[in-house]
């Protein structure tokens, strides 16, 4: 660990080291809400990113979460990448996050929000999915922007786990299409994703998404829509489909507000007696930021949750969330 | 911002809420064929000698809860008490047989409690549960984090102290996952007075 902190007497020039601290406290509004009522460090990163030579760039992170109430350091992303190979082609090999997506190919220290959406935390975790592996991306020779990004990965394991995971029948692999132009006066990217697994228990997942953002001066216009479906050997098909929508804009200032609006549901789900079920998670939440500058921010808002499934309680989960998220280095260029 | 923007944010706010109306439908109809604990329905899967009251199921057998999981993650709160050589089994993540579920089963030998979990064939090493007299009524709380591999499972006590009994993690105590998305109970020589669910505690 303490060879991380010291350079060489020269340096590898460009090397940028930053860290990235988000700290977040989430508190019950009322009993049904399961928040932690704690305020702590969620995530402390530190990380260093510099061309490695005349051909390659490098990134490695190491990054601290909360478990259990012990902050431990594992590795975050360790990749080398190259543009310089291949005309138009992007390489990238090592440990990151899948390129997938709008949160899941973005550190969470840098999303709009506080904490995940109701269908990225059940799809991707409540930070992303990280893997090892490789991932080629390519702009294609268009008269527009057209970026084709595939990539497979281990797939040992998929989402959060505490050991090494078994060997897939079929690794993790994906696809993922983006467009940019202007949309309503702002800049605009839109994507279609596609990712799919066979675990060791020849059980298959799929996942079929599209994102969306758009940026404007002083605003933001942000979505993802997935739907999940996973086939057991032995058992039935069963669907899941969950989106967000999220606007913010600049209020005045430094100040700025934001609604995230989300939806989910199980679409196959039965009951015992095999009868449909109808079943939403639908959620509502408002926030307000105050962002000193690029380096310093602080967010505070509210979930408002409301959980329907037929002949069961409705669950109504109110929690309120603050964050303060600051960097200290050079951060690399945020993603579009 | 222009005026053209901020209508615009605020189409999409009213969007929000329409859509949020539209979606949330609550229905309440009684499952027939069923019965029910503190208004949890259930079915009967297997039954030697299993009584049924509004307020607790005795003796041996096997119940699946109608209404499916939704969650990967959920908490099972449990009050049973169980006779000399008794055990009742939570099993999480089952089809509605019961079959393919991760089976945690709480056995009792004296005052002792023991836990040990299992899914298919493979089973966990079974270990004493300090801290909790087997003789006396036990109430607990349980987390199986089911979106983990294998699925990681908290056993707490459910009283002031809210003691950590089992964490599967420190234990290596987790057989492994259970595939569907259905919960039951499996009793013998026991008596379960409460067992409802809610969602898993965050771990983060």
């Amino acid at each position: 660990m303490l060879l991380l902190f010291s350079y060489p007497a020269q340096a590898q020039e460009g090397i940028t080291p930053f860290v990235a601290v988000d700290m977040s406290g989430a508190f019950k509004v009322d009993e049904s809400s399961t928040a932690s009522d704690r305020f702590e460090v969620r995530e402390a990163e530190f990380s260093l990113a510099a061309p490695v030579d005349h051909i390659f760039d490098g990134m490695f992170s190491i990054a601290a979460h909360s478990e259990g109430g012990a902050h431990l350091f594992e590795l975050h992303e360790a990749w080398l990448s190259t543009t310089k190979l291949v005309p138009r082609i992007q390489l990238k090999a090592g440990q990151f996050f899948l390129g997938i997506g709008r949160l899941n190919r973005v550190h969470r220290h840098e999303w709009p929000f506080i904490s995940a959406p109701v269908v990225h935390k059940l799809f991707f975790g409540d930070e992303g999915v990280l893997d090892s592996g490789a991932e080629v991306s390519s702009l294609l020779p268009l008269p527009f922007f057209l970026e084709l990004s595939a990539g497979v990965t281990n797939g040992f394991v998929y989402g959060h786990s505490h050991n090494a995971g078994e060997k897939p029948r079929q690794p993790t692999h994906y696809a993922r299409l983006a467009t940019a132009g202007a949309a309503l006066s702002s800049e605009a990217l839109v994507a279609l994703n596609y990712l799919s697994r066979t675990d060791i228990a020849n059980e298959r997942m799929q996942l079929f998404g599209a994102d969306f953002v758009a940026k404007w001066a002083g605003g933001i216009l942000q979505a993802e829509l997935w739907q999940r479906r996973i086939t057991p050997p032995a058992a039935k098909k069963t669907a899941e489909q969950g989106a967000y929508l999220f606007t913010g804009f600049n209020l005045i200032g430094a100040i700025a507000t934001g609604l995230r609006f989300e939806h989910f549901s199980v679409i196959t789900l039965e009951d015992a007696f095999g009868r449909r079920v109808n079943n939403n998670i639908v959620a509502l939440s408002p926030q307000v930021s105050y962002r000193a500058s690029e380096f310093a921010q602080f967010r505070s808002g509210v979930i408002f949750q409301d959980q329907t499934q037929e002949n069961s309680a409705r669950k109504i989960n109110r929690t309120f969330e603050i964050q303060l998220v600051y960097i200290m280095g050079a951060h690399p260029a945020h993603e579009f | 911002m222009s005026i053209q923007k901020q209508s615009f944010n605020i189409g999409l706010v009213a969007a929000a809420f329409v859509l949020a109306a539209c979606g949330v439908k609550e229905a309440k109809k009684s499952h027939e064929g069923s019965l029910t604990l503190n208004s949890a329905s259930y079915l009967v899967v297997e039954s030697n000698a299993l009584e049924s009251a509004s307020d607790s199921i005795s003796g041996e057998g096997s119940v699946v809860f109608v209404a499916p999981l939704i969650e990967d993650g959920n908490n099972f709160n449990l009050k049973f008490e169980l006779q000399d050589s008794g055990s009742l089994s939570l099993i999480a993540g089952s089809d509605n047989k019961l079959l393919q579920g991760l089976t945690l089963t709480f056995s009792r030998n004296d005052s002792v409690l023991s836990f040990e979990t299992k899914v298919g064939d493979t089973a966990s090493t079974s270990q004493d549960m300090g801290g909790i007299d087997a003789t006396k009524q036990i109430a607990i709380n349980i987390d199986v984090h089911n979106d983990e591999t294998p699925a990681h499972i908290l056993v707490w006590k459910h009283d002031s102290t809210e003691e950590l009994l089992i964490d599967t993690e420190e234990s290596s105590a987790s057989a492994g996952n259970g595939q569907g998305n259905f919960w039951g109970l499996a009793l013998k020589k026991a008596k379960v007075a409460v067992a409802d669910i809610r969602a898993a505690t965050n771990e983060e």
